[in-house]
């Protein structure tokens, strides 16, 4: 499992730096992610997990070093180029569209692989377009079907509990068709049994031949589901390996895990 | 398939209503209508813009000036005809609002009110300034069409102002029950997931600004014509918010909310005429309720109460089940 093929790693971040002003965020960070695994990023509070998130998906532009998606550099493309490339990503604090339904929600994930509705098309409602809309629909469906949610598709988004919206913002990602989907703590603020769930619907996902990048707390989860395991800690990595050299690494036990592992 | 059929109905009673108006209405009648329909035509545009793409426009009525005076000046002092004026104006109303989408869509939120606000004045003192072309406050009489030798009347312009009102509500209908209006709502929602999930949030801003001086404009092109005088009074700064509260009163993010509103606005002084001076105070005090109690407006508030098979919250989009997959085709009206 030590030979890996270079065309085996999806993401490449090189040597990625972060300064906000005089303080450095990130520390010459390396991390490779590779197809078709889990891999969780863990530390504690404040180590730069979330600013190395924003920066694969086009939220900051790194100080220093360079991000790739297989061989091409996306560091600097804007957010929705990159979401386009395949990079999919949710948000710490939910984020959903409030107002709309839970099924127009995971439809807009598809929007950047459904394309045939143009302006023009769209006015004459063309059949192309209708094909379309009922396609995207379905998968919408499809993709609710997966994470069990298909009895609420006409509800709206704003009236569901806190466990549904993290579900539905996980959908919606989805839907996305990416390569590579960047998980911002997504089990935060759920109970045990849904905890459970979304390790599941986690599996399902990378079976369908998606890789998941998660940053997450949770250890139970991230010992459970990671095939491998990177540790900031301010700022910089202090280790990388499988989740079972990662609970007995000292250096990690001593920044964030505490005796208990 | 019941609300199908209901909704069918209602199309249907709305064609036969407004084709038969003219037999039945007066002059008079037919022309506070026409007024109806061309404000909606505003206010779709506006609904669009702001109650889809949560954007805000302050400044329409400078759009709907373009719309109006280019044509206008067209037909009055070169003599074109008008079927070749009113295109005319409705793409210099765009290549203006392309021009300044660069600058305004920079903005967001109060600034972007004050920007808009700022052009929608500059280009009503654009023409009310250059008083050798536009007669300045004097304002402009504008020759009547001409149609194969003939003079057009007030029926035909009921006629053709009601065709580009249909066509406006079937752009709106489309758009936002399509990619494009998920987009849109998107945007309106949370800027930074729309772009997450790949939507070029600037792209379908403009795109929304355009559509929303589109149709100003072309609400300006059929103003002009069917007054038969234009002045600057109506382009100002009051016709802006006009029409903001026309769409805030039928309810932002309906599909009939604009025409609602337009027609509330345009009616409610004709009813308060009586009572003079308190007028204005009435008025206010008319919206300010409508605004406080019923902030969806009057159709959104109304498609919350109607009993939903999806409940309250299966209403609040625009978006229902539809084919043989979902439990039956209802459109948000």
């Amino acid at each position: 499992m030590n030979e890996t093929k270079a065309d085996d790693v999806l993401l490449a971040a090189r040597g990625v730096s972060k300064d906000f002003g005089g303080l450095r965020a990130l520390n010459k960070v390396d991390i490779s992610v590779k197809r078709g695994t889990i891999t969780t990023l863990i530390g504690p509070n404040g180590a730069g997990k979330t600013t190395f998130l924003n920066i694969v998906s086009g939220t900051y532009q790194p100080s220093e070093g360079s991000v790739f998606l297989r061989e091409k550099r996306i560091d600097g493309l804007s957010r929705h180029d990159i979401a386009a490339l395949g990079i999919v990503r949710t948000f710490q604090l939910t984020k959903l569209f409030s107002e709309m339904t839970v099924l127009e929600n995971v439809m807009v994930g598809t929007h950047h692989w459904a394309r045939r509705g143009t302006l023009p098309r769209t006015l004459v409602n063309a059949r192309s377009v209708r094909a379309e809309e009922s396609e995207v629909r379905h998968y919408a469906l499809e993709m609710l079907r997966l994470t069990d949610m298909e009895k609420l598709a006409y509800k709206r988004a704003f009236d569901l509990p806190h466990g549904q919206q993290r579900l539905l913002e996980l959908s919606r990602a989805i839907a996305a068709r990416p390569q590579l989907v960047l998980l911002d703590e997504p089990a935060a603020g759920l109970n045990p049994a849904e905890e459970d769930r979304l390790q599941g619907i986690l599996k399902a996902i990378v079976a369908r031949g998606t890789t998941i990048f998660l940053i997450e707390h949770h250890m139970r989860l991230v010992m459970n589901i990671s095939d491998e395991v990177h540790v900031l800690d301010v700022g910089s990595k202090i280790a990388e390996g499988t989740p079972k050299e990662i609970g007995s690494n000292p250096a990690v036990v001593r920044a964030y895990l505490g005796k208990e592992y | 398939m019941r609300e199908n059929r209901a909704r069918n109905l209602a199309i249907l009673i709305a064609t036969i209503l407004v084709i038969a108006l003219p037999s039945v209405l007066g002059e008079f009648y037919l022309y506070v209508i026409r007024i109806i329909f061309i404000y909606a035509i505003l206010a779709i545009g506006m609904n669009i813009f702001m109650g889809y793409c949560g954007q805000i426009n302050l400044g329409v009525a400078g759009f709907f000036c373009i719309g109006a005076y280019i044509p206008a000046i067209l037909e009055a002092r070169l003599g074109w005809h008008y079927g070749v004026t009113f295109p005319i104006g409705v793409l210099v109303a765009l290549l203006v609002a392309w021009l300044v989408s660069w600058p305004l869509l920079r903005l967001r939120s109060h600034s972007m009110a004050i920007g808009t606000l700022a052009f929608g004045v500059a280009i009503y003192l654009l023409f009310e300034r250059f008083k050798d072309i536009t007669g300045g406050t004097d304002g402009m009489v504008v020759p009547h069409l001409v149609l194969f030798g003939r003079e057009m009347g007030y029926l035909f312009y009921y006629y053709f102002i009601l065709a580009f009102l249909v066509a406006a509500l079937v752009v709106e209908y489309r758009l936002v029950n399509s990619r494009i209006g998920r987009a849109f709502k998107a945007i309106r929602d949370d800027e930074d997931a729309a772009e997450a999930m790949g939507v070029d949030v600037e792209h379908y801003r403009r795109m929304g600004w355009l559509l929303n001086a589109g149709l100003a404009a072309v609400g300006g092109a059929l103003y002009e014509q069917q007054a038969g005088f234009i002045s600057p009074d109506t382009f100002s700064i009051a016709a802006s918010l006009q029409i903001l509260v026309m769409f805030c009163v039928g309810g932002p993010a309906t599909i009939l909310g604009p025409v609602v509103g337009s027609g509330i606005m345009v009616c409610l002084p004709y009813f308060l005429i009586a009572i003079q001076h308190y007028m204005y105070l009435v008025q206010g005090l008319i919206l300010f309720g409508i605004l406080r109690f019923l902030p969806s407006g009057i159709v959104g508030t109304i498609l919350d109460s109607w009993p939903s098979a999806y409940g309250r919250g299966g209403r609040r989009s625009s978006i229902v089940p539809f084919d043989g997959n979902g439990p039956g085709a209802a459109i948000r009206l």
